[in-house]
Parts: C-alpha cells; structure tokens; sequence
C-alpha cells in the first residue's frame, strides 16, 4: 500500500455518507395522529378498553337515563339551550371519569405508566374514541330534545351548540389534567357543574345563550376542536410523574 | 448498565433522597431499608413513575426519561400493590399486559405459556384472577413483569403477603430468572434477600448508606454481635437487637464494640448487621 498515495472521497462522496449517517442517526419526527394509529394497530381497540367494559356500559346507561329529565325540562321550562350545554358533554365526561376511577380503584393506573405504549397515549385514544362517540349520540339526542321542545329552536343551532359544548368540556378537562392528582381529574365536571347550574338559575344568562347565533356556536365549535387536539398532542408528548398519587399517599 | 447519578427527590420541603449514586450491571441487588427510608420513590424513579428532582438516571449513557418507550420496553416492574382485574384470568391478563408491552401476539401467547409453566400457574391459567390467593396473584404479577424478557427487572415488596412456602419458591425463582438482566428487589424482609442477592443497597437518612455484598456488611460487624442471656441489662454502648432462643433458654442478641458481661461473641447475621445500622430508627 502506498502510504503517500491514498485515495480521498471526493467532496460528493463525503456528503453523501454525512448524509447517511445523520439519516440513520437523527430520529425523525413522528406526527401525533400517526402516532396514535401506530399505536391502536399495534395495541388494538380492545387493549385500548381493557377492562372497562362495565365502565363503557354504565356511563351509556346514565346517559340515556338523564335524556328523560333534559326531554322533561326542554319540554316545560323552555331551558332547551342550557339543557344542551349541560348534557352534551355528559357521555364523553362520565366514560373518562368512570374508566379512570376504574383504574385508580383496582390499583392499576400507575403501573400501566411502566409499559412500551404509554399510559397518556392510551388515555388519549380513549378520549378520541369518547369524543367520537358523543359527537354521534349528539346527533339523535338534539332530534328528540329538539322534538319534545316544539321545535322551538334551529336543529342546526342546536347541534352547533352541543358540539361547541361538547369540546369545550373536553378542552377544558385536558387542560385541567395539567393540575397533578385527583385535582386535575375532578376540576372539569366540577367547573361544568358549576357553569350548568349557574345558567340554570340565571334567567338572563340563559335568554342570552338563546340570542347567540349558530355562525357564532360554529365558530367555537372548530375553535375548540382544534384546541382539543392540540391540548391531547401536548397531553401525549408531557412528562408527567405517574406516580404521583404515591407521593401524595 | 444503570447509573443512578447524584439523585435528589423532593417532595415540596420534604427530602425523600439526598444525593444517591448507584450503579447497577447484571445480578441481583437487593434494596434493604426500613419503612420510610425512601426505597419505594427510588424505585419509582428507575421505573420512570417519579422524575428526579436532581442529578440524573442513565441506561447505558443515556437519561431513561429521554429513552421513554425504549427504556420501558427493557424493563419489568412489578409493583408493592399488584392491581388486576378480577374478571380476567391469567392468560388474558398476560395477553393485555403483552400488548402494552408490543409484545407481537404470536410470540405473545408462546411466552405467556412458558411463563406460567414456570411460576406454576399454568393449571390455572384459565381460571378467574379473584379466586387466586396472595401468592398466587403475586406469581401473576412476576409472570407480567417477565413479558417483554427485561433487561432490567423491578420488584417492589414482592414477598409481602406470601407464606413461607411461597417465599422460598419466589426465590427460586428469582435465583432462575437472575441470568443476565439485573433485577432489583426492594424489601424489608432480610431473609428473603440475603440467600439471593449479591450486593445489597442500604439507605439511611435518606441517603445511600452502603452497597455491598452480603458478606462484607457481616464482616463489618465481626466480633462485634453478642449473645447474652435474658434479663440482663443493657450497658451504655450496648444495643439490644433482637430476642432469640439459645440452648439454655431464651437469649438477646446484642451489638457492641465490646464484649458484655457474661457475653459469648456469635457469628453475626444480616439481620444483625441491618438492626445494628438502623438501631436508632423508630425508637421514640
């Protein structure tokens, strides 16, 4: 070999291979949506519901339960607006409260943390399959709401209001899943309560929410849909402690 | 291999851990301490539930948080309060477990066998988990951890609950599953770790106190553990460490620097050695 002599890549060949090498290197950014349906491939619905059929069953058993009351006071006390704020998010609120508390009871949520797919990206199909669900039962519970109350008001403004209620509760309740522990858990329904009951006592305020017009209720709609997802990706990719409720025991 | 460097864990004003550093490679360790002296939140930190409040923890070099899914697809956990659902049966259990862990199905259900076989539950692998007993649930338990085959496998208090039966066949076990991956066993019992762990972690004042093998923390208190009958008194620099039956009749076992007033010198245990260290702790 001749030591004076060796022979140099040329310039295209260095990065070429520079190229190459930070190809294999670097990881590549995953989007989220891709990343959820990696992982509902690879995991499947039922992993994703394990366990908490029971839950899934009862929440829809409350819902259909609390559409006799709402159909009740849409009907006679002409509150047809706060009824849907109140219960749009009904569904999607009681199936996350249920299935969580199912798996703080049985003492399996924090170990759930410690697995390859991770406990918040299984939270969050959960929420995207909770959320999908409600947006469908939206639909027949406004054309009986919207029946019972004479037709009183648009179909279309009621269903713009319900689904603007509905990711507005969801929004809300990512948001207050930054808050550590039980806190964060509870502070949605609880600020909903609140919210839903001060409507329902409020006369003003309720004849108000009746003047909003459905561009506006379209508006929030779309507004809250995309801060709901984006709230969920920051949900996912977010160190949280999973063993928190330890610390505070 | 896993680093545990300078690792600090506040809890608001409360110090669970001040500045511990460790570093494990493939064997058995065994994380002896009394109640309270923060063996469960450093466990927490090397399965990635509690992030430290600083310094840092290193798989191979690289921070475990940072690592996330791959760190956690090398690791099996088995926690103090082992929560399942009590309509599964093992195999389903496993199955669920299995895919939170990526584990393709196929494989899955080969490994799910094999583990059963080998923590004996393989006769009842079909029967509902809320007819199992303590122990039973607890082999469920290590059977979950041992999915994904780990590279490093954590078990918080896995004997509590188990009869003596059971506790033997549970370190069995472990002798069996050691090879190659390094499991981390947190545990109050010192009979249970004494026969299988090689180095043992001490922790006091929530700092690290020792780790080391079994028989250099005995050798530390060589010449220094006495027995003596019972009903005598306890002179200064003398500690009572337990009560235990001797030929003639009930004798207390005693740490001191010298030997007591009708004291004979006895072999020291590790029990010994772990009530001598922590002679001080719970007394009012």
């Amino acid at each position: 070999m001749d030591h004076n002599n060796i022979l140099m890549p040329t310039e295209q060949e260095k990065q070429k291979t520079i190229t190459q090498i930070l190809d294999v290197a670097l990881p590549h950014p995953v989007s989220f949506r891709k990343e959820l349906w990696d992982t509902l491939c690879i995991a499947g619905v039922r992993t994703v519901f394990c366990g908490v059929g029971d839950c899934l069953a009862l929440a829809a058993l409350l819902w259909v339960l609390c559409l006799f009351p709402a159909s009740y006071l849409a009907n006679y006390t002409g509150g047809l607006a706060q009824i849907l704020l109140l219960m749009s998010p009904l569904l999607y609120a009681t199936l996350s409260l249920m299935t969580t508390w199912k798996d703080f009871q049985i003492g399996i949520r924090e170990w759930t943390w410690t697995f390859r797919i991770s406990a918040q990206t299984v939270s969050a199909l959960r929420m995207l399959c909770f959320g999908a669900a409600s947006v469908l039962v939206c639909v027949p519970a406004n054309l009986l709401l919207w029946s019972v109350s004479g037709y009183l008001q648009p179909l279309g403004w009621m269903l713009a209001l319900s689904l603007s209620s509905l990711f507005l509760y969801g929004t809300l309740s990512l948001l207050c899943l930054r808050l550590r522990g039980i806190v964060g858990i509870l502070a949605a329904p609880i600020i909903w309560l609140i919210i839903g009951m001060v409507l329902l006592m409020c006369p003003p305020a309720a004849e108000w929410l009746n003047t909003v017009p459905t561009i506006v209720f379209c508006l929030i709609f779309v507004g809250t849909l995309i801060l709901y997802l984006r709230e969920m990706r920051r949900f996912c990719r977010r160190y949280i402690e999973g063993g928190f409720s330890y610390a505070l025991r | 291999m896993l680093s545990v460097e300078n690792v600090t864990k506040n809890y608001g004003k409360f110090t669970a851990l001040e500045d511990i550093s460790l570093t494990f490679t493939p064997g058995v360790y065994g994380l002896l301490a009394p109640n309270g002296a923060g063996k469960t939140t450093l466990i927490k930190m090397l399965t990635t539930l509690l992030f430290p409040t600083k310094g840092q923890i290193l798989w191979d070099g690289e921070d475990i948080l940072t690592l996330g899914a791959e760190y956690r697809g090398m690791l099996g956990y088995l926690p103090q309060q082992f929560g399942y659902y009590p309509g599964y049966t093992p195999r389903q259990f496993l199955r669920y477990a299995a895919a939170l862990q990526c584990v393709p199905k196929k494989e899955a259900d080969s490994r799910i066998d094999y583990l059963l076989e080998l923590v004996g539950l393989s006769d009842v692998m079909d029967k509902k988990l809320k007819k199992f007993s303590g122990g039973m649930l607890q082999r469920v338990g290590i059977a979950v951890a041992m999915l994904n085959d780990p590279k490093l496998l954590i078990l918080d208090e896995p004997t509590a609950g188990l009869d003596p039966r059971e506790r033997v066949r549970f370190r069995n076990l472990i002798h069996a599953l050691s090879e190659d991956r390094i499991v981390i066993l947190s545990t109050h019992i010192v009979s249970d770790i004494e026969t299988i762990a090689g180095q043992i972690v001490m922790l006091k004042d929530h700092r690290l106190y020792c780790c080391d093998s079994p028989i250099s923390i005995r050798e530390k208190f060589q010449g220094k553990i006495f027995e003596v009958p019972a009903g005598t008194s306890m002179g200064s620099g003398e500690y009572l460490l337990s009560e235990g039956q001797g030929e003639a009749g009930t004798v207390l076992r005693v740490f001191s620097d010298t030997c007591p007033i009708g004291g004979t010198p006895v072999e020291p245990g590790l029990e010994d050695a772990f009530l001598a260290i922590y002679r001080e702790e719970g007394r009012p």
